[in-house]
This record gives structure tokens, C-alpha cells and sequence, in this order.
């Protein structure tokens, strides 16, 4: 009796409410129904076994109740899938492996088996992350679809529902697509790494009187306190790459997307530059009392600032503008 | 997947086929009620047989489509689902039917050749 209150059970797990109790209930029947026609001398238990192995894989019988198959990322999606989550594997394991060995490039006198240690488990937590996001992006990708394929099913197809085919130049080439990915997702793992393990590295080393100085660059505290933003950033950017291999050109829908995000990481990169206390308010005060230059550096550090969130803002700015040029000069009408 | 070696080839391009002709299969027993195993039992014996696990889920699947009725004989020690074609049903088996003979004919022709 186990093995067929198991064998229900794999079956109806699938299932809830009414309908599971009504399958439960009918392949109940068929199945005592099947054992009492067994002919033979066999014991009850090696019945059961004969016709729980004729009816097979539960799994299947569960699909034909279903009548359709279920999957998290479809066969339309899958080698796609399969080829990005390998790309941002791969990138996370660069950045992360760069970002290690420039650490430990500025701080000498590291225990090698903790150093081993630390990027073991960064490395570990970083892949995990790539798995989840890139598995979460087509998991959605995938279930819009499906949606939306129940949205027109009933519609009927004709020749003005053919795509036209996009011009030369707002065709998004898949090596473009896959760089994108790559870049922004090693560029990425490096900050990220550097700034949650070690944000003090990324400062002015000056050889002074009494050795090496080391003068942050940024506030770490505050710095450290952005860490959910910086977060969405990158989050943000890794969907911006991703939807350039999806859509692989530029439809207005995407062109406009894209400058959302794009904005939007604009603007939460500018904020947190912009915030005065992010920044070593004695980085360059120290910096001038240790070296004697003829520039008034104080001046010169505030312009170097100063071009950063200009450089931020141009950057932003631009990528808008050519997207949406692309996407409205070159629609297909 | 492509199935590597000849025979599983022609294996699946078999189970297509036989697939194919299942629903038919069944609409034409349903004419009188039957449950799941008495079905199993009876295409066996007119030589169509259909595995258990394809039919059960099937019968179900019919029924929600309209084309049978089922009902719970509960009056034996042994409750049992028998299902029988609808109204809807056997207007659609009839159609199907005489595409079927259809079909055959023009297949004999094509593979006479």
C-alpha cells in the first residue's frame, strides 16, 4: 500500500484543491482496479510493484493530466540561456579574481591560506548571485511570453503582422550584445568586491619622510552606506546588457527602456558623487602637505571631482541620445 | 534531440504516428460506457493497445474538452469513473470518423503508389 499512496503522491503533488482529490481519487481506483486483474500466484506487494512499473514515470502520467509540459526557462530560451549564464559566470570569476589580486598588489604581508580563503568565498558568493539574477531575468523573460503568446493566440495571423526588417544600424550585433555583458559585469564584480571588502584601498599612496602614506580617497563609512545603491546600479546595468541581447536592435520600446535605466543609474551614480561626505574631505589637504607641487592641488582635485560627475553625466547622456536617435531615425516603418 | 542511432529514429517517428490516432482510438470504444481499465483492457484485446499512464490522464483530458461525460458508479464495493461519449462527442467522432476513412483511402493510393 506505500508504494501506491507514493505513487499517487508523485503524481497529484502537482496538482491542488478539487482537481488533485479527483485524480487522486480516479487513478486510486485504476490502479486497484489493474491489480485485481493481475492473474498469478504473486503476493499483493509484488502486484503492485508489476503495475505501478506498467503505468511508469509519474512524472509523465502528471504531464498528459496537465496536458502541457512545464519548464522554468523553455526550449525557445534555453541555449540562450545556457550561453549568458556561462558569459556572466565567467565574468564574475575575471572581475572577482582581478579585484583579489590587485588587493593584495597594495597590501603586502597577507596570510597567504586567509587571503586563499576570503577569495574562495567571494568567488563561491559571486557566482551564486550571476546564477540567481541571470536565472531570474529569463525566468521573466520566459513567463511575459507565454503570456502574452495567450494574449494573441486568438488573433489571425496575416502578412502585416510580419516584423519588418530592421536597418543596418540599429541592428545590435551579438558580439556588441556579449561585450556589453562581459563589461559591465567584470567592470562591476572589481568596484563591487573592492568597495564591500576594501574600500580603502582605492587611495593616494605617497612616498613620504616615514615610508608609504596611504590617504583614502573616498569617506569608507559613508561610502559603505551606499552599498544597496551601488547595488541597484549594477543591477540595473547587468538588465540594460542583457536586453540588448534580447532584443539585438533597437525598437523604440527598447531605445526607451534602455534610457530609463540608463537614467536612472545616471542619477543615483551622480547622487552619490555628489554627496560631499562620500568623498576624504583631507585627501587633498593631506596630499599637499606631503608633496611640495607647484599647483595649488587642493583647486586641482576639486576640478579632477568636478569632471568625474561631468564625465558621468556626459556618458548618461549620450547613451540616451544615440539610443532613441537609433531607435526613431532608423524605425522600420 | 535528435535520437543518435537508426532505430530510435524510427522508434519515435512510430509513436508519432501511433499518437496521432489515440483520440480516435478511444472516441470509438466510448460509445458505450467504460472505465480506465476496462478500456485498457478492451484495446488490447482488439489489438490497438494503449499504455495505461497515456490513458488515464487522457480520458481526463477528454472530458474536460466536452467529448465525454464520466460518472461515479458507486453502488459496488469499488467506486469506479466510467466515462461515455457526449453528445458533443459523438458529433465530433462522427466527423472524425469519416476522415478518417478519408485519409485511408488517399494513404492507399500514395503508398500503392
Amino acid at each position: 500500500m506505500d508504494y501506491i499512496n507514493r505513487y499517487i503522491y508523485a503524481v497529484t503533488k502537482y496538482f491542488s484543491g478539487k482537481q488533485r482529490e479527483e485524480i487522486e481519487k480516479e487513478l486510486r481506483a485504476n490502479i486497484m482496479d489493474m491489480i485485481e486483474q493481475q492473474q498469478g500466484p504473486e503476493l499483493f506487494e509484488e502486484k503492485v510493484k508489476q503495475v505501478l512499473l506498467k503505468l511508469g514515470d509519474p512524472e509523465n502520467i502528471a504531464d498528459g493530466y496537465r496536458g502541457t509540459k512545464r519548464y522554468l526557462i523553455g526550449p525557445n530560451y534555453y541555449d540562450t540561456y545556457i550561453l549568458v549564464l556561462k558569459i556572466v559566470i565567467a565574468s564574475v570569476f575575471v572581475g572577482i579574481s582581478l579585484a583579489v589580486l590587485v588587493e593584495n598588489l597594495f597590501i603586502s604581508g597577507n596570510q597567504i591560506g586567509q587571503v586563499m580563503e576570503n577569495y574562495v568565498s567571494l568567488v563561491f558568493s559571486g557566482v551564486l548571485q550571476a546564477f540567481t539574477w541571470t536565472t531570474v531575468a529569463f525566468f521573466i523573460i520566459e513567463r511575459k511570453n507565454r503570456f502574452a503568446s495567450h494574449l494573441t493566440q486568438k488573433r489571425e495571423w496575416d502578412l502585416s503582422k510580419l516584423p519588418a526588417i530592421p536597418h543596418n544600424k540599429a541592428i545590435i550585433s551579438f558580439a556588441d550584445a556579449i561585450a556589453t555583458i562581459v563589461v559591465t559585469t567584470v567592470v562591476y564584480t572589481i568596484v563591487i568586491t573592492i568597495i564591500f571588502s576594501d574600500p580603502e584601498l582605492i587611495a593616494a599612496y605617497v612616498q613620504g619622510d616615514n615610508g608609504t602614506v596611504v590617504i583614502p580617497v573616498f569617506h569608507t563609512d559613508v561610502l559603505q552606506g551606499y552599498k544597496f545603491f551601488i547595488l541597484t546600479v549594477f543591477m540595473m546595468s547587468i538588465l540594460k546588457a542583457l536586453l540588448k541581447l534580447y532584443y539585438r536592435k533597437w525598437t523604440v520600446s527598447h531605445a526607451v527602456i534602455h534610457s530609463v535605466l540608463t537614467a536612472l543609474v545616471t542619477i543615483i551614480t551622480l547622487v552619490i558623487l555628489l554627496d560631499s561626505t562620500v568623498w576624504n574631505a583631507n585627501f587633498a589637504t593631506e596630499i599637499d602637505s606631503l608633496v611640495n607641487w607647484s599647483i595649488d592641488f587642493p583647486l586641482f582635485w576639486k576640478r579632477v571631482k568636478q569632471s568625474i560627475v561631468a564625465v558621468v553625466a556626459i556618458v548618461g547622456f549620450t547613451q540616451i541620445i544615440v539610443a532613441l536617435y537609433k531607435a526613431f531615425r532608423y524605425r522600420s516603418a | 534531440m535528435v535520437p543518435k542511432k537508426d532505430e530510435d529514429l524510427y522508434q519515435s517517428l512510430l509513436h508519432e504516428l501511433r499518437r496521432g490516432t489515440i483520440v480516435l482510438t478511444v472516441l470509438s470504444q466510448l460509445q458505450t460506457p467504460q472505465y480506465g481499465y476496462s478500456l485498457v483492457m478492451l484495446l488490447e484485446k482488439k489489438g490497438i493497445p494503449v499504455e495505461a499512464g497515456t490513458l488515464y490522464p487522457l480520458l481526463r483530458r477528454l472530458e474536460k474538452q466536452t467529448l465525454l461525460e464520466s460518472s461515479w458508479q458507486t453502488d459496488t464495493s469499488k467506486p469506479r469513473k466510467y466515462y461515455q461519449l457526449s453528445e458533443t462527442g459523438k458529433k465530433v467522432y462522427e466527423n472524425l470518423r469519416n476522415d478518417w476513412f478519408q485519409m485511408v483511402k488517399n494513404m492507399d493510393e500514395l503508398l500503392k503508389g
